[in-house]
């Protein structure tokens, strides 16, 4: 109890000062309605669009969009992460090319996806599966890489096959670092389907920013941003989460 | 290099001299709009040069980077400082910049867009905003992390607070600010794309990709994904290197000399 004193009621205060002081600049018209539309009318927006189901339409759009996306982008990085992670002929053959793409700023991949796959579903999975790719393939094989020595060699010891010191030794070590990288990843995944969805889209969060902002509905424009926020927070949670069951004996790095 | 160091690096660019082949050779005899020679990207970025639009975009896009580097590092900088000398501070402060950090940078775009137009201002801020939070983090973690024993010393010398901070917080916690610069200034450089593109033609390098993809012209886009790509990598370069050369280098030597 009074742990939770010190840890959360303190930001908790200045998150209600903030929105204290939103709802006051509303109240006596401080920023022009235009800039700036008052908390309470974000509400009513909010639930209206709840009870017409609006909002949980584009969300499910965006969401799906990254789910198929971060499932194609992150395992191809944990594959490839794994080869190069593993073999050290893969990391000659392949490291080059990995790292020659890679400085390209992802966004830069956005209007190619577009001519190549069309403004539809394909160019934005293609874009997130792009995003999520580099996070997972880096980490994965650092997590491979770092397997200590000594513990192969007791596999080795053991007489283990290749296949078994694969499974039981170099796959549990390397986990939490792959866990890092997906974590990571479906960030950025998160950020590139709301980005495809603002360069051009028919549904989903980031085009119903778009169109709010086009229509200077400010409200729908403030609602679009706490659920894209919203989103970004709760993934990173249940991330977290996964982290913390699946691997709990290693340090949450923040 | 050693011979077996030269001989790895010969098979790592046997694949991307092979795609290169490949693709010169299929569109000699398969030039279509989807897949334009890259000989014609070449051609494009001549062009390009001559008329002084890539001039141009170079000049818009590095100033826009420029700023909002400025901006948010310095920002950055001076909160996590604050942050990293203040427990009072770090307790109602840390948790909520943890969370915002969490929003993704890209759905703040339609909100500065009403707030500050479709004008440099809005993607300054964004790439501000992104480069906050690496030195932020990294500033106040650094502070967290100086050893107790060394800021006793301190007391025992009887130094002020503000000498102690000069003199020993900030010298120790500089391969942590260190880091904190290396990331705000490649991930700048990816949100100044962002930026960029999602705020419409407006005079950048990303100018070389929109237009290119409303046009259909796949030999602008690929010559701005490898421009945008070559200078991503020299920025790469450039902050790893940052702390080492010219003025930087006195400034982190002076530092550690004055302890």
């Amino acid at each position: 109890m009074k742990r939770l004193l010190r840890t959360i009621l303190p930001p908790l205060s200045v998150q209600l000062a903030v929105l204290l002081a939103w709802y006051l600049s509303g109240k006596y018209e401080l920023v022009p309605t235009t800039l700036l539309v008052p908390p309470e009318r974000v509400w009513e927006t909010a639930k209206d669009m709840w009870s017409t189901s609006e909002l949980q339409t584009h969300v499910g759009w965006s969401l799906r969009r990254v789910f198929l996306g971060y499932l194609i982008g992150s395992g191809a990085g944990i594959v490839l992460g794994a080869a190069v992670g593993i073999s050290r002929r893969a990391q000659v053959w392949l490291g080059p090319t990995l790292d020659i793409f890679k400085q390209v700023p992802v966004f830069a991949w956005a209007p190619m996806m577009i001519l190549f796959f069309g403004i539809e579903e394909a160019s934005k999975l293609a874009f997130v599966a792009v995003a999520c790719f580099y996070p997972v393939l880096l980490n994965t094989s650092q997590g491979v890489q770092s397997v200590q020595s000594r513990h192969r060699e007791v596999g080795e010891a053991f007489g283990l096959s290749r296949t078994r010191i694969f499974l039981r030794i170099v796959v549990p070590s390397a986990i939490p670092s792959v866990l890092v990288g997906l974590r990571q990843s479906i960030a950025l995944a998160w950020m590139a389907v709301v980005s495809a969805e603002l360069l051009g889209a028919e549904s989903g969060i980031g085009y119903f920013m778009t169109y709010s902002r086009l229509l200077f509905q400010m409200d729908g424009v403030i609602v679009g941003v706490l659920a894209v926020g919203a989103i970004g927070i709760l993934t990173n949670a249940l991330l977290g989460g996964l982290e913390r069951w699946l691997v709990p004996w290693t340090k949450e790095v923040a | 290099m050693s011979t077996r160091k030269k001989l790895d690096l010969a098979k790592g660019l046997v694949i991307p001299a092979l795609f290169l082949g490949v693709w010169i050779a299929w569109t000699r005899t398969h030039e279509s709009l989807l897949i334009p020679s890259p000989w014609k990207s070449v051609l494009t970025t001549k062009e390009l040069w001559e008329s002084h639009a890539l001039q141009g975009y170079l000049v818009t896009s590095l100033r826009r980077y420029f700023f909002g580097l400025l901006l948010g590092t310095s920002l950055g900088f001076v909160v996590g400082g604050l942050l990293g000398s203040s427990r009072w501070l770090e307790r109602f402060l840390l948790p909520n910049f943890n969370m915002f950090r969490q929003v993704p940078l890209v759905g703040w775009i339609p909100l500065l867009v009403i707030w500050f137009g479709m004008e440099d201002l809005s993607r300054v801020v964004l790439i501000a905003m992104g480069a906050f939070f690496p030195i932020l983090l990294n500033t106040h973690a650094g502070i967290r992390r100086v050893p107790a024993g060394y800021l006793e010393v301190g007391d025992v010398f009887g130094l002020s607070r503000w000498a102690k901070f000069k003199r020993i917080v900030l010298p120790s916690a500089l391969p942590w600010i260190r880091s904190g610069t290396i990331l705000s200034l490649t991930f700048g450089w990816t949100i100044l794309v962002a930026s960029e593109l999602l705020t419409q033609a407006n005079g950048g390098l990303s100018d070389i990709l929109d237009v290119g993809r409303e046009r259909f012209r796949l030999d602008m886009v690929n010559a701005g994904i490898v421009i945008l790509g070559l200078l991503g990598f020299a920025f790469n370069l450039l902050a790893t290197r940052l702390w080492s050369i010219g003025p930087l280098r006195w400034l982190s030597q002076n530092i550690h000399n004055s302890h």
